[in-house]
């Protein structure tokens, strides 16, 4: 299945070719969690992460469908 | 011994007073608040000659303590008729600390005479300053360094404070001397511009010599301190990188980010203004634009920035979050040039960037210019620099706007725009919103942090259960962090490193040569709240203020479809269950 993916601040690292905001689709396997997709993005599990799906922010346990909104930053403030 | 600096308006006379009796021991806000309770009789009006102006640097300001550079500014506000504080990180504040003033209390008034207050080591002193009138902050700024040094510090207002526009600010100066370290919200402009005063000099290059009993042991725990703060890849690493204005992506990922007036919680443009967006600016640029900026010397957060011209020059110094987001989003505007074009032209004219956004806002609703209108939205802020009858308007901030237009999506709080969260994706803020002592404030009770940020824990930003709980503790918390003259962005790395309080606790005792616990410092916060909340009673402020406006428990924001569902059952306990523990009904 695909998923919609955007990497804010620091982890615009893990996709430096796109530009701010910019989205990507990523097909992970059905069943994929946060987990799973953060390991597609080559993103290692050590980097501390946020993950907003559709709007709410989940565990990187959260199952994941089909054409789901994923933000992923890092920890970040403000204000 | 510390001192109250009082100014006189009416006769034109200063006196120094040692600080003593219920102020002793008080600082920032807990100060600010604690005078303007005692001595400002809550029926008065705001612009009138029987409010006044307190101005006070925090309890650890002047130190080597980190982060801790914040001048408070109290009064009865013009915008809210609440008691208010409104702070900023600056070197004035800095400056006052070193030379042992707790508190510039400004009062009465000159009738039609512009005046500028001196203080220097030796003493202080009012000055003619009718040759500044209506003049703009940036030129006041540079005639003032010329005339008084480059060392200066100094807290002055626009033409719309000498206006009493209810959206006036009142500018502190940055380390390259140019204006912009504002503290904004409620007016305090105004009453600044209602006593004559159109600026504070401090000529001293004094900085970090605010007096300290136990050097070492104060040393020691400002070092942890900074470590912690360091350490916390919040205050450590985002925070520098990308400015506050980070928050504009995360706020548009969590459907949060206001949107035209409040009718959306997405910007289409979002990645455009946002806080990566400025970096990439700043990097391309160069010239004197920079990440990382602190708003005063000793800050090791350094969140703020230089945004620059195509040229390389100072465009505007700082972009933030909150004024991005008003300037920006808000009014549909996805050009950062012309946000900060927008962002500096309030600084010059002296005009809290969220109120001034928000209400531009309600006007665009009401079609004075479109949303989107850049280049119209500068016409309007135009209009406000010449005190035009349309600049008035504006001028008096939002809910004025949305009466004179017949609007009903009008985003206030007791007279106060509301910030850049959306209470209905962000409902732990709508919480801080409705029973803020201060009108609609984010900063009172930063429940964005629980609910978006997972600092501090976390609770469901779109469930109503917990925010009325998360709001009153982080109301507390916040009273006292503002009464230290830290920076409430400490509190990202406080919440979650317990003993970066610790140091903060070691630091006061050090300072004080005080034994105070965890407990003494949340019934500071406490004794804050139970003054402010005290005020506005007598101001005539019931529990059925403390609400938003009907549009947000109506109207479904998109992308989320859900309204404010907190019930008022619970708005009404947050502050008076506050304060409770210190002031029993």
């Amino acid at each position: 299945m695909q998923v919609e993916v955007r990497l804010y601040a620091g982890m615009r690292a893990y996709a430096p070719h796109l530009s701010i905001g910019q989205s990507q689709i990523i097909e992970v396997p059905e069943g994929a969690s946060g987990k799973d997709l953060v390991q597609v993005l080559g993103i290692p599990d050590d980097v501390p992460k946020i993950l907003v799906i559709n709007g709410r922010k989940e565990d990187l346990l959260h199952p994941l469908k089909e054409g789901d909104r994923i933000g992923i930053f890092p920890p970040v403030g403000g204000g | 011994m510390s001192k109250i600096l009082r100014v006189n308006m009416s006769s034109l006379t200063v006196a120094f007073e040692d600080i003593a009796g219920a102020y002793l021991g008080l600082g920032g806000r807990a100060l600010t608040s604690k005078i303007v309770c005692s001595e400002v009789d809550p029926t008065c009006h705001p612009l009138g000659p029987t409010n006044k102006l307190v101005i006070a640097p925090g309890l650890l300001t002047g130190t080597s303590c980190p982060s801790s550079g914040r001048i408070s500014i109290g009064a009865k506000s013009p915008l809210t008729g609440t008691i208010k504080e409104s702070n900023a990180g600056s070197m004035t504040s800095q400056k006052l600390a070193s030379l042992g003033i707790s508190a510039v209390v400004v009062e009465g008034q000159p009738g039609s005479r512009l005046f500028l207050l001196l203080i220097t080591d030796e003493g202080a002193e009012l000055l003619p300053a009718d040759e500044y009138a209506l003049m703009g902050t940036y030129e006041l700024n540079s005639k003032l360094r010329e005339k008084y040094g480059s060392k200066i510090g100094v807290i002055c207002v626009g033409p719309a404070g000498e206006r009493k526009m209810p959206i006036a600010g009142v500018s502190n100066n940055d380390m390259e001397g140019q204006p912009g370290r504002y503290c904004g919200r409620g007016g305090m402009g105004a009453v600044m511009g209602s006593k004559g005063l159109k600026a504070i000099v401090l000529q001293t290059s004094k900085l970090f010599e605010a007096p300290v009993q136990n050097k070492e042991a104060f040393r020691e725990a400002a070092q942890k301190l900074t470590k912690v703060l360091q350490s916390h890849p919040v205050t450590g690493q985002t925070l520098p990188a990308y400015g506050t204005a980070v928050l504009i992506n995360v706020l548009n990922e969590a459907g949060g980010l206001p949107t035209r007036n409040f009718s959306e919680g997405r910007f289409e443009k979002a990645a455009e203004i946002s806080g990566e967006a400025i970096a990439e600016m700043v990097q391309k640029r160069g010239g004197k634009g920079k990440m990382g900026h602190a708003c005063h010397p000793g800050c090791v957060i350094r969140c703020s920035n230089i945004y620059p011209d195509e040229n390389g020059e100072t465009l505007c110094s700082p972009v933030e979050y909150e004024s991005d987001w008003s300037l920006g989003a808000n009014c549909g505007i996805g050009d950062l040039d012309t946000i900060a074009r927008l962002n500096r032209l309030c600084n010059d004219i002296g005009i809290d960037t969220i109120e001034t956004g928000v209400a531009l806002a309600v006007a665009m609703e009401a079609g004075v210019v479109p949303f989107g209108d850049g280049e119209g939205a500068i016409k309007l802020l135009e209009e406000i620099q010449q005190g035009t009858p349309l600049g008035r308007i504006l001028g008096a901030g939002t809910e004025t706007v949305g009466k004179v237009f017949g609007i009903t999506r009008v985003p206030v709080v007791k007279g106060q725009g509301i910030p850049a969260y959306d209470p209905r994706a962000v409902k732990g803020i709508g919480v801080t919103y409705a029973t803020s002592t201060m009108g609609a404030d984010h900063t009172a009770g930063y429940s964005v942090a629980t609910n978006i940020l997972k600092v501090g824990g976390y609770v469901d930003p779109l469930k109503p259960e917990g925010q009325a709980e998360l709001s009153r503790n982080l109301q507390i918390a916040t009273a006292a962090i503002d009464s230290a003259g830290l920076c409430v962005f400490t509190a990202f790395a406080l919440l979650d490193i317990p003993k970066g309080m610790d140091a903060v606790i070691e630091m006061l005792n050090a300072k004080f040569g005080l034994s105070l616990t965890g407990a003494d410092v949340t019934k500071l916060g406490q004794e804050v709240l139970a003054d402010e909340l005290d005020f506005n009673r007598r101001a005539g402020f019931t529990a059925a203020h403390d609400r938003l406006p009907e549009f947000f428990y109506k109207e479904v924001l998109p992308p989320h479809q859900m309204v404010f569902d907190v019930p008022d059952e619970e708005l009404v306990t947050v502050i008076p269950a506050a304060v409770a523990p210190v002031r029993p009904a």
